[in-house]
């Protein structure tokens, strides 16, 4: 009789793992880029728009008052990561202070470069995006 | 209205013409210059320089202070003080040839520690190089932000290649390093095989059946010498005489095969008790094997009440 609540748990243990397993790999395939663009947005309602670059009218509007910040990892290899045409670290980067606005993106591993474009970051908010390598 | 009209006139229309031209200068300009064309048109145009530009003799300014402070770590053999130095300087600063100084640092000290984790953090440092000098070849670096020279670059980038490099070879050494060390103990077992236990233990084994094969022999023997006075004896004839010349042949084959296989086994034993205790003599064992090995061997023939009983340890 002892044995049945410890026959439940380990079978309630089992199921458990067995729901979880799938639930963790499907999350790990969100965080995967799939972007023809070869970079995701995953989170600050930021909008990319690839192979684009700003424009002084765009540099003007840049605000530094209601700065977001930018995060970047890199799926599946190393790269470092420039913003504005400065370099502000190597991949994953996160809590970079940018301008409100349209900035220029840009992330490279030696000559390869990985994305490069717009990315139009709202005020104030905490950008978070995902880079595909190769 | 007098000066609307004025402003479109002829005069307004040079403006508008003039205006134009230097749109134009501005908009072919970079890709002139990119082209590597020496044209007059760049003139035209007024560089913008932003606030917190700076220049490639300025990132040099900068720069020569900290190399200065490192390479006198380096000298004093603060390597690890040095490498710290330069990973500070080049994270703060982004420059490239902070970064190739840093990857300089973390090779040294890879190659003093024989440390892989320090070899890739150079190559890390080289590749990081990489990156910041190619982007400044790329159209969207920023023009006012300039950490070295357009001359400096292919020069800069072969440094980098050959820090991967150095730091690439030097991983495969390292590992080959660790990985000639750790299939040493393999042959340990084999040691213990041939620390002669076995031919110690195969010995006794075999000093034990001949001692026993020589008592036996003995007794047939003595029973021989009985079975042949009886059968010296002229009052013994007849059936009498047959049964102890029987017994008498049997004692002789008990003797025979006593003795011939007690001796064999005993020599053989004896031999390879001395060969085994020979080997261990021999063999690195290490001093705990060898404390038990002179404590648990022993052999004793020991009195009990029915006799002599051979004992021993292994």
């Amino acid at each position: 009789m002892s044995r049945l609540p410890l026959f439940a748990l380990v079978l309630g243990l089992g199921f458990a793992v067995g729901v979880s397993t799938p639930g963790a790999a499907s999350a790990a395939a969100a965080a995967a880029c799939d972007d023809e663009s070869g970079l995701c947005v995953d989170s600050g309602d930021a909008k990319y728009s690839d192979g684009k670059q700003s424009t002084s009218k765009d540099r003007k509007k840049r605000s530094k008052k209601t700065a977001g910040t930018l995060s970047v990892s890199i799926d599946g290899g190393r790269g470092s990561v420039f913003v504005n045409g400065r370099f502000v670290g190597t991949a994953p980067v996160s809590g970079v202070e940018v301008p409100s606005g349209n900035n220029d993106i840009h992330v490279r591993d030696g000559e390869t470069v990985l994305a490069t474009g717009v990315l139009q970051v709202p005020k104030s908010a905490d950008v978070s995006v995902t880079v595909r390598h190769g | 209205m007098r000066r609307l009209r004025s402003r479109s006139g002829p005069a307004g229309l040079r403006g508008a013409a003039a205006t134009v031209a230097l749109s134009l200068a501005s908009f072919t300009a970079p890709a002139i210059a990119w082209g590597s064309v020496t044209t007059p048109l760049p003139l035209l145009v007024k560089k913008r320089k932003s606030k917190d530009g700076l220049t490639a003799e300025q990132a040099a300014d900068r720069r020569m202070p900290l190399q200065e402070q490192g390479r006198q770590m380096v000298e004093a053999g603060e390597i690890p003080a040095a490498a710290i130095l330069y990973d500070g300087a080049a994270d703060t600063h982004g420059d490239p040839i902070l970064y190739l100084d840093a990857g300089n640092a973390h090779i040294m000290l890879a190659t003093e520690q024989r440390d892989i984790a320090e070899a890739e953090t150079a190559k890390l440092r080289a590749q990081t190089a990489q990156d910041i000098l190619y982007f400044h070849l790329d159209e969207r670096s920023d023009p006012d932000y300039r950490l070295v020279t357009d001359g400096e670059i292919s020069g800069l980038l072969m440094r980098a290649g050959q820090l991967i490099e150095a730091a690439d070879a030097l991983i495969a050494a390292i590992e080959s390093e660790q990985v000639a060390p750790a299939s040493e103990p393999a042959p340990a077992p084999d040691e213990k095989k041939t620390n002669g236990r076995g031919m110690r233990l195969a010995g006794a084994g075999l000093t034990g059946l001949g001692v026993a094969g020589l008592a036996v022999g003995v007794t047939g023997l003595v029973l021989g010498g009985v079975h042949q006075s009886s059968a010296d004896d002229p009052a013994v004839y007849g059936n009498a005489f047959d049964e102890v010349d029987a017994k008498g042949r049997r004692s002789n084959v008990m003797a025979i095969v006593g003795l011939a296989v007690g001796g064999v086994a005993l020599a053989t034993g004896v031999t390879l008790i001395i060969v085994g205790k020979r080997r261990r003599a021999t063999a690195d064992a290490s001093p705990v094997d060898e404390a038990s090995d002179d404590e648990d061997f022993s052999m004793a023939l020991v009195p009990t009440g029915r006799g002599l009983a051979l004992t021993g340890r292994f």
